[in-house]
C-alpha cells in the first residue's frame, strides 16, 4: 500500500482541524499481471483487465482489532 | 477509405496505446522486467506497422519518420486525420 499524507500535521492544520484526525488515503499498488491484446485494450480504455469497472471487489479481511 | 488502410491505421492505433499504458505502468513501476518486455515488444510491432502503413499510404507525420523520395506526399490527400 501507498500510503499519501504521512507525517506530523502542522500547527496550522491543528488548529483547522480543531485537533481532529486527517484523513489518509491508501491506493493499493498495480501488479501486472496480465494484460489485454491492443485491440481489446483500446476499446476497454485500458489494457489491465484489473483496472475496468466495476472493480473486483477486494478480498475480505479482518478487521484490525485495537 | 478502403478496409484494408482501416484496419491498419486502427491496428496502429491500438498498438500505440498499448504503448502508453505500458508507459504509465513502468513510470511507476520501472524494474518490472515482463512489463519492459511487452513494452519494448509493442513498440517494435508499432514501427512494424507504421512503417507498413506509410509505404502503402503515405507519411503520417510532416517530418521525422519518412522520407518523401519523388514528390512531396505529405501534401497528397487525405491527411491521417481526414481519414
Amino acid at each position: 500500500m501507498a500510503q499519501v499524507g504521512v507525517g506530523e500535521a502542522t500547527a496550522a492544520e491543528d488548529k483547522s482541524f480543531q485537533g481532529g484526525e486527517l484523513a489518509r488515503a491508501y491506493v493499493p499498488v498495480q501488479v501486472y499481471t496480465r494484460r489485454l491484446s491492443p485491440a481489446e485494450g483500446w476499446k476497454a480504455g485500458t489494457i489491465f483487465p484489473e483496472l475496468i469497472r466495476p472493480y473486483a471487489p477486494a478480498p475480505r479481511r479482518g478487521r484490525r482489532r485495537r | 477509405m478502403d478496409a484494408e488502410r482501416r484496419q491498419l491505421l486502427d491496428r496502429l492505433v491500438a498498438l500505440q496505446f498499448t504503448a502508453v499504458e505500458l508507459q504509465l505502468y513502468l513510470d511507476t513501476h520501472p524494474d518490472d522486467q515482463r512489463a519492459l518486455a511487452d513494452f519494448n515488444a509493442t513498440v517494435q510491432d508499432m514501427a512494424g506497422v507504421r512503417e507498413l502503413y506509410e509505404s502503402r499510404y503515405g507519411p503520417l507525420l510532416s517530418y521525422g519518420f519518412s522520407s518523401s523520395p519523388r514528390s512531396w506526399r505529405w501534401v497528397e490527400e487525405p491527411w491521417p486525420w481526414q481519414t
